[in-house]
């Protein structure tokens, strides 16, 4: 069901189109938005909490976060609670700031232009105190942003000014704020993080009336919560994670446009659109949208499919002189009109789910040169075309260091250079306004405003993340054919310098070696005995450069069998696996196995064909090195911290636990002496893991 | 043999890949795995009881003609509920590997998943972790501790009495905040 809001409007349009392809919801969807509710209503829980400052709104990648604020949040906080004011672009519609890689210079701009509107009467002036939002809007942009620019206070100050001001709760919603981060990863970008960083704990402790709401996806939440924490107010922060749909909210979003219950003000969707699904049809498409596998988020795929659903089974509208029937025909409701069904054909030869972000870009650069500006040049080779305007998308790809594929933001001038570059003949300026047009939204204008010089540059960035993993996807299939004829692995390994049994500190090392199926149960005993009495064990504890060991005996007829059919080997011999997880390198290891642990080592690998045994050790390594083989994915929850820096950060625990237990109480003088011998105790348990460690 | 010491479980799987003729499902496996992200973004941090894992494709030894995916795993806790995790919380990744292998029931049946991985498992023969009473938080929290009780004792030094004392049960404070962030 609709929230409740819905049925006090009265006179309501419904949108023209029932999905949205890849825009989002805005204010004016409010009745089609659905599946949302428990989240909504937990949001503004949340941000209601009066001494709450600052909402984390996180999500994955196309789980709708832009399209909740707007269509599901904002009308529900302005609306439904009437107790809140979102900040207002020129057209009065709710003016979410793009981070970029300056977040506050991109606010400072917004929040000049909203008080050069609303705060520009001499009234003001003089009610004011000084200074006053007058004077701020009094100044040149320019100079309101190298204000900002020189204290970041300024700009807290005047967003208190004007919440100062407002009847309402003054909320504020900077959108796809991991760009701070991902945008400028080196150190160039420092001074502009810190700047915002700075910015949002001086609004964690306003006195004001005001929220903040930081829209960003999931993957970056460790990292602004590590910069937020040294400064902020965290007991004023609240964060909430948009999950991804479940089938029944697909389910209800598929529908909402085919219901035929009305909503007041609005009427019935299905009044309006005219079309079903064939029955079993949604469920099909919600279960294909979760099947696993589908990258790039399940939300762009769904409205992508569901428009070319619709659009593919909707009757044409009359062409030519009759432009004008046409546009009554799609416009309004129209009693006559006979309904259509989307069919399981349509769908099936849509090519299903997985895919379509990538075909619908390939539509839309289609689309784009059956236009007049492209069917001017009477362009020769159309694929030409296509593949250059693919490579220079491609250009606004990010590949972050972990992996995440994410928008760039790119100067238009520099994107219409690399147009040039890659010989489109379609003039850029022409093609980067079809694509930023509103329904297709592939490109997306951003005016990057800077500090330091005031000035802003107008650049693209994708329309949305999934965008960039679709063209990245994209582009490795044009690849593909050249990578088939490789060993595709060995390419990315030697191409990317990807060390795959390392990772931090540890080195993963597996090796497996023959033993005659008679020295098995030998070599099982002593392996039991090692587990209970020998000093192996101890040893490997001593040494201290191993976390995780293991031996695995594998009998000639225990290897997995799964399937009647599956081909089976024929072995002589059992198996003997071993594991390792240390610290150091290849050699060191080898080498403390070769002296140290020999006797221990020699026992258990003796019973192995061909084992020259520890020493001379540049033989036992040639051995070790062909029973080896590669491991092809490593992770470790704490990659830089050794076996030795776990144990030693255990005893500072407890040391800790145990002074802070007891040092309740304790005069300033007793209290000295303790913690004097709480730092004798601990101080070689200091040594430092040099960056942060990575479980969560 | 046994599979724990201690608290940890050690998890040592070989399943067969697929052998389709003209279907390389070896090197898709590897492609797949050299691009999966190794830091907080890879599956087995949202698995959060795991310390350390590890996969690896088995397909050059002569002597066995069946390739293996190698999956070797050190975590908190139970196996039946570590399976159903990787099932639920991380079904792209498992499927991305094993849709490659012989028997794969897919993620959806959480508990056909984890059947079909305890006939893959093999019984580890003896199996040795230096810190075994250990979860992954609590060694997290013991790093995360020791880094800020060495800057501290740094910034604190020369302090005395009722400074350092107050200083102190800032310091106790300010972990505590910390770690009930990272909850």
């Amino acid at each position: 069901m609709p929230r409740r809001s819905i049925d006090v409007k009265v006179g309501k349009k419904w949108p023209s189109d029932p999905y949205k392809g890849l825009t989002y919801y805005g204010g004016d969807d409010v009745p089609l938005f659905a599946g949302r509710d428990s989240d909504i209503d937990a949001v503004c829980g949340s941000i209601g909490l009066g001494n709450i400052r600052i909402l984390l709104l996180h999500g994955l990648t196309g789980c709708g976060k832009s399209s909740f604020l707007r269509a599901g949040l904002i009308p529900a906080l302005e609306e439904e609670i009437a107790g809140y004011e979102f900040l207002r672009d020129e057209a009065g519609k709710p003016d979410f700031v793009r981070s970029t890689d300056d977040p506050t210079a991109s606010l400072a701009r917004r929040i000049h232009l909203f008080i050069k509107r609303e705060y520009s009467s001499p009234l003001e002036n003089k009610e004011a105190e000084a200074p006053s939002l007058a004077s701020d809007a009094a100044l040149e942009e320019a100079e309101f942003v190298r204000a900002v620019a020189a204290d970041p206070q300024t700009l807290v100050k005047t967003v208190e000014r004007i919440a100062s001001k407002r009847p309402r709760t003054f909320v504020l919603v900077i959108d796809q704020a991991e760009e701070v981060i991902t945008l400028k990863p080196d150190p160039t970008g420092d001074p502009a993080r810190i700047q915002f960083f700075d910015f949002l704990s001086d609004i964690s402790r306003s006195r004001f009336d005001l929220k903040v709401i930081i829209c960003f996806r999931t993957e970056y939440h460790g990292q602004f919560y590590a910069q937020l924490r040294y400064g902020a107010d965290v007991g004023r922060i609240n964060d909430y994670y948009l999950n991804d749909f479940t089938e029944e909210q697909l389910l209800e979003a598929i529908l909402r446009p085919t219901s035929r219950e009305p909503l007041a003000g609005y009427g019935a969707p299905f009044d309006r659109y005219h079309f079903n699904y064939e029955l079993s049809l949604p469920g099909k498409i919600a279960k294909a949208l979760l099947a696993p596998g589908l990258s790039g988020g399940v939300l762009p795929a769904l409205q992508i499919v569901c428009r070319r659903l619709y659009e593919g089974a909707k009757p044409k509208p009359p062409e030519g002189p009759d432009a004008t029937k046409a546009a009554i025909f799609d416009a309004e409701v129209h009693p006559l009109v006979k309904s259509f069904t989307i069919t399981e054909k349509a769908y099936t030869s849509l090519g299903g789910v997985a895919g379509q972000v990538i075909s619908y870009l390939q539509s839309e650069l289609e689309a784009a040169l059956a236009e007049p500006f492209a069917a001017k040049l009477g362009l020769s080779a159309h694929r030409n075309e296509m593949d250059g305007w693919r490579r220079v998308l491609t250009t606004l790809v990010k590949t972050q260091i972990n992996g995440t594929v994410t928008t760039d933001v790119i100067p238009e001038e520099t994107l219409r250079k690399e147009a040039v570059r890659q010989g489109c003949e379609i003039e850029p300026k022409e093609m980067f306004q079809f694509l930023s047009h509103e329904r297709r939204r592939i490109l997306r204008p951003v005016d990057v405003a800077r500090l330091a010089t005031a000035e802003v540059i107008r650049c693209f960035s994708l329309g949305h993340d999934v965008l960039a993993g679709a063209l990245q996807e994209w582009s490795d299939r044009a690849k593909h054919t050249k990578l088939e004829r490789e060993n595709v692995w060995a390419t990315l390994r030697s191409t990317r310098g990807i060390m795959s049994n390392i990772n931090g500190k540890a080195y993963a090392m597996n090796a497996i070696t023959p033993m005659k199926w008679w020295k098995t149960p030998v070599l099982r005993l002593f392996l039991f005995l090692l587990g209970v009495v020998l000093p192996l064990q101890k040893d490997l504890k001593n040494l201290s450069f191993i976390h995780f060991a293991r031996w695995v005996i594998v009998r000639r007829t225990q290897f997995p069998v799964l399937a009647q059919n599956q081909a089976r080997d024929r072995l002589k011999h059992d198996y003997l696996f071993f594991f390792a997880n240390f610290n150091g390198t290849w050699n060191q290891c080898m080498d403390t196995f070769s002296t140290v642990l020999a006797n221990g080592i020699d026992l258990i690998w003796r019973w192995s064909e061909k084992y020259p045994g520890t020493k001379p050790s540049t033989q036992f390594k040639r051995y070790i090195a062909s029973v080896q083989f590669v491991t092809d994915y490593y992770y470790t929850a704490y990659p830089n911290a050794t076996a030795s820096d776990v144990k030693a950060a255990h005893r500072v625990q407890d040391a800790l636990a145990y002074i802070a237990g007891r040092s309740k109480g304790l005069s300033p003088e007793e209290f000295e002496r303790a913690y004097l011998k709480f730092v004798v105790s601990v101080q070689c348990d200091l040594g430092t893991t040099s960056e942060r460690t990575l479980g969560t | 043999m046994s599979n724990r010491n201690g608290s940890i479980y050690g998890l040592t799987i070989l399943s067969p890949i697929r052998s389709d003729a003209g279907i390389p499902h070896n090197l898709a496996i590897r492609t797949y795995l050299a691009e999966l992200p190794r830091d907080q973004h890879s599956p087995f941090a949202r698995l959060s009881s795991t310390h350390m894992a590890r996969l690896a494709v088995l397909d050059d030894k002569e002597y066995l003609t069946t390739q293996y995916v190698v999956f070797e795993s050190n975590f908190d806790g139970d196996l039946d509920i570590y399976l159903t995790r990787m099932a639920r919380e991380t079904p792209n990744f498992v499927d991305s590997v094993w849709k490659h292998c012989v028997g794969y029931p897919g993620v959806s049946d959480p508990l056909a998943f984890t059947a079909y991985m305890k006939k893959c498992q093999l019984a580890t023969t003896f199996f040795f972790a230096d810190v075994n009473n250990k979860t992954v938080q609590q060694t997290l929290q013991a790093l995360r501790t020791q880094r800020s009780v060495a800057a501290f004792i740094l910034e604190n030094q020369g302090k005395g009495g009722a400074e350092l004392q107050k200083a102190f049960a800032e310091l106790l404070e300010s972990l505590n905040a910390r770690e009930e962030l990272n909850q």
